[in-house]
């Protein structure tokens, strides 16, 4: 606990009473520490400590949001009473009551693991990248730990606690020929503490990035224009997360900015499409006990069979749609009121297999490995970069093409989506939108969508 | 902690000072404080309302060739006594290839115009009627318009801290207003949107009712929108747009990235690799720009940095460190945060004007497209300089506006785009951020869009 029950509870009821009808105090002591390695040694160890507190009010659907790092009892009281003053119209809701609610303990401190074991997995990373091929011309890799803890109590009797502790690795490897520069990059990140680093193969992750860091060294451009696209498993399912999830946020809905508002139980995608969000998967990088309003996380279901069935609903967001919250209320720290936001979201598995797939294009582009991406909700663009591509021609792979990013617009890209693989991958990713950047994790199978904006060269 | 009071802060100054002597140590010591304000408006009725007070202090321990980082956002002296024993912790670590040395300057330059204390006396009522006014009039400006998704005004204070034990000790504040609309229109099935944000030192020149009636007609101009056809184009990029690219670039003049041979521009100082007509200046004193300041984030005073003379590469940006180590002059380019380690960043970067305005520029060809918008830059590829990235704009005929374009990417390398810029406008806008840019004339350019 960070701050005592007794101060939460004052500091409720200073934010209520000038007539806020809901006040929530978020708590946050995060501890994290990084080493990174670059030039083949180490360089950078830091040490960090977040220590802050978010109060919110509503009245109605107006939400008052007041942050600070200064969590004595008399700071936080302070912050209340100014919020309060800032909000009109009026009345208290129900006491009160504690509830413990934690996956992962109470422990505040971070434990870091021996720090010789982590200059060892750098150096790991370092020397397989460099050994992989006399091209590699530089190498930075980096691991975090971090141990982030979070207490929120709200006038409607919830009063929980969370632990989150992530684990974060990741290799970028430069290479070098002619004059050109390229770099590949992998990354793995989870739920975990310290002991549990040995579920990281560093060596498969240099490798990874390594090879990709010379496949696009030597790719040439991508073709330019609309053509069928095969998407493959994990990483790829950032296609999901740009083309609909952002567009199911009531951050989104609630303002009539997103093409999937008053759509549901109406078909927005090809039947071959089952998309869901959940935050219950074990150790997954978007996964939580409870969510940053204290809810507790859920498995939702957004499209069933091409039919969507359920938005992402966060507190206020319930409040301004009548939709039922899904526990979907995130952010980055305290410095942001929380919103709606995904967890892990993913395409489920279907029935195609990968060759079927590849075997109905003619020509078209089988994309390996993708970047990130971007949405506007309002008009549903959405575009992602890919790393790793290769032109396909009469069903089969043949030379390896860079430089392309896609784009198209959700609804006309999920019923676009007209097969899906039968190999279910995820991967973790940074998401990064009103509530700042939050950990989460995509996937799908292998899928295919029959046709895309490419853009490459002429 | 109350918005101004910073005594809190120069005491954990100097409390973690008087370790360092007590302990001998080489100390650098950096702090900041923040407030902000922000106010949104949706369907006629305030939507959100937040504010802001954060400090955070970091520091950075020198040991010989040793040298650690730890940060904290909790001042009280058993947090400040950790920081220095995770620093320390941290600098038995990392060993570097040189010896960091501390400045110890004369006392510190300021620039008071960074901070205009009449922002911090606006009311709180005239800051909701700002944000209300930026909904109103695009609503207003044309039944069309059928929401504004985003009507915001905000503000924000920040005072930084630089003090080391060599005697160092400099402050310096600086605040900021800014008002942003994006709008929503119908456009058949579909929807489009448009949006305009403004940053100003001055309240009274935050004008919401004008920047919402910019964000609807943005909007409404692109109602009608279609796909161009797949080719090469001659190409305008707005000067907003244009000021995205130059940021694409800016990076690559840090000596960090030159040292760690991330940079495309290593090895190729004095060449000529940029189009004649561009000349490129880092400028910390640059009036209004978000990155001016009086000194660096080592404590040494401003300079003007000329990075690309008529397309030469004329200097790379460097601290005190990486001048020794490159050999290169020390153009006082330090950057850090509290919670960050010692690194190198571009200040302003202003872009000199030319003499066309942009209406000469859009008649340069018979049918040249005007990039209005770059909608995501994750397909552009740092290392190598490969883009491709998703854009909007209008087609222009003949210097004439003919439709507005959506739904088609750009593609190429921005070195070599920067090598082909044909013209510069004349017609760079008041900073919103640290690029000052006019328009840019570039022809040849790969567009990706109907088949």
């Amino acid at each position: 606990m960070i701050v005592s029950d007794r101060i939460l509870s004052k500091v409720i009821d200073a934010a209520l009473s000038l007539g806020a009808d809901f006040a929530e105090v978020y708590v946050e002591d995060t501890r994290k520490r990084q080493f990174s390695y670059l030039d083949a040694r180490p360089e950078k160890a830091i040490s960090g400590h977040t220590l802050g507190a978010g109060i919110r009010l509503f009245s109605g659907t107006e939400q008052l949001y007041t942050y600070t790092n200064d969590i004595s009892e008399m700071g936080l009281l302070r912050a209340a009473r100014q919020a309060a003053e800032a909000m009109k119209s009026s009345h208290r809701q129900k006491a009160v009551t504690p509830e413990a609610f934690q996956n992962f303990g109470t422990v505040t401190a971070l434990k870091t693991s021996n720090t010789d074991t982590q200059w060892q997995n750098l150096k790991v990373m370092d020397e397989t990248a460099r050994g992989f091929s006399s091209l590699v011309s530089q190498v930075h890799a980096e691991v975090a730990e971090t141990f982030k803890y979070v207490q929120i109590m709200n006038s409607e009797g919830v009063h929980r606690q969370e632990g989150r502790p992530y684990l974060n690795a990741f290799a970028r490897v430069f290479s070098e020929e002619n004059g050109n520069k390229e770099y590949g990059y992998e990354r793995t990140a989870f739920l975990g503490t310290a002991e549990d680093w040995h579920k990281v193969n560093f060596r498969e992750l240099a490798q990874v990035a390594a090879g990709q860091s010379l496949r696009i060294l030597r790719a040439a451009w991508a073709p330019a224009g609309e053509m069928p696209v095969l998407i493959d498993s994990a990483f790829g399912g950032v296609i999901f997360h740009e083309a609909c999830g952002h567009g199911l946020e009531t951050t989104a809905v609630a303002k009539d900015a997103s093409v999937f508002c008053g759509k549901l139980g109406q078909k927005v995608a090809h039947e071959s499409v089952t998309a869901v969000d959940d935050g219950t998967l074990l150790n997954s990088y978007g996964s939580l006990e409870i969510d940053d309003e204290g809810a507790p996380t859920q498995k939702t279901t957004l499209i069933e069979n091409g039919i969507l069935k359920s938005y992402i609903v966060d507190k206020i967001g319930a409040r301004k749609t009548g939709y039922q919250t899904t526990g979907s209320g995130r952010r980055q720290d305290y410095r942001f009121a929380p919103t709606s936001r995904m967890r892990n979201t993913y395409i489920a598995a279907g029935k195609s297999s990968f060759d079927e797939m590849l075997k109905d294009i003619d020509y078209g582009i089988y994309a390996k490995s993708l970047g990130g991406g971007s949405v506007m909700p309002g008009t549903g663009s959405y575009n992602f970069a890919v790393n790793e591509a290769f032109i396909v021609r009469n069903g089969r792979i043949e030379e390896q093409i860079k430089g392309a990013s896609l784009i198209g617009t959700g609804i006309e890209t999920l019923n676009r989506i007209v097969k899906v693989g039968s190999e279910l991958v995820l991967a973790p990713g940074t998401c990064g939108s009103s509530s700042g950047h939050i950990p989460v994790t995509v996937g799908q199978p292998p899928l295919l969508v029959s046709k895309l904006t490419v853009g490459g060269k002429v | 902690m109350s918005l101004h009071d910073t005594s809190a802060m120069d005491q954990a100054i100097d409390h973690l000072l008087e370790l360092a002597t007590e302990q001998k140590m080489d100390l650098e010591v950096m702090g900041a404080q923040r407030s902000s304000t922000a106010i949104s408006f949706n369907n006629r009725k305030m939507d959100q309302f937040s504010f802001s007070e954060t400090r955070s202090i970091g520091v950075r321990l020198i040991a010989g060739k040793n040298e650690g980082v730890a940060y904290t956002e909790s001042l009280d002296p058993d947090s400040l006594a950790n920081v220095l024993d995770e620093a320390r912790a941290n600098a038995k670590m990392i060993r570097r290839e040189w010896i960091s040395e501390l400045h110890s300057p004369p006392p510190l330059p300021e620039m008071a115009e960074l901070f205009n204390p009449k922002l911090d006396e606006v009311a709180v009522a005239d800051k909701i009627a700002q944000a209300e006014k930026l909904e109103s009039a695009a609503l207003a400006y044309d039944p069309r318009i059928t929401n504004v998704a985003y009507a915001r005004y905000g503000d924000g204070r920040q005072q930084m801290w630089i003090a080391n034990s060599k005697g160092l000790r400099g402050s310096y504040k600086m605040n900021v207003c800014y008002s942003y609309a994006r709008c929503m229109a119908k456009d058949g099935d579909n929807a489009v949107m448009g949006g305009e944000y403004e940053t100003h030192h001055d309240f009274a020149n935050l004008d919401g009712f004008r920047i919402g009636q910019i964000a609807a007609r943005k909007t409404l101009e692109r109602v009608g929108a279609e796909r161009p056809d797949t080719g090469r184009y001659t190409v305008v990029f707005e000067n907003r747009v244009a000021e995205t690219l130059i940021g694409m670039v800016a990076g690559y003049f840090s000596a960090k990235a030159i040292d760690d041979k991330t940079s495309p521009l290593a090895g190729k100082l004095g060449q000529k690799l940029f189009s004649d007509k561009v000349t490129l200046t880092d400028d910390p004193f640059f009036k209004h720009g978000a990155a001016s300041r009086p000194f660096d984030d080592e404590g040494y005073p401003s300079q003007t940095t000329t990075l690309v003379e008529g397309g030469k590469i004329n200097a790379f940006l460097t601290n005190s460190v990486l001048a020794r180590k490159l050999k290169l002059a020390h153009t006082a380019s330090a950057d850090r945060s509290p919670s960050s380690d010692l690194d190198i960043s571009p200040t302003n970067v202003i872009v000199k004007p030319g003499t066309q305005d942009a209406a000469a520029l859009l008649a340069a060809d018979a049918k040249v497209i005007l990039v209005t918008d770059i909608l995501g830059t994750a397909g552009f590829r740092g290392t190598s300089g490969d883009f491709s990235i998703p854009i909007e704009g209008h087609l222009y005929e003949n210097g004439k506006r003919v439709r507005p374009l959506k739904d088609f990417l750009m593609s190429g390398n921005i070195l070599q785009l920067m090598a082909g810029i044909e013209a510069v406008g004349n017609d760079a806008l008041a900073p919103i951020g640290n690029v000052v840019c006019p328009s840019l004339l570039v022809r040849d350019l790969n567009i990706a869009g109907k088949a």
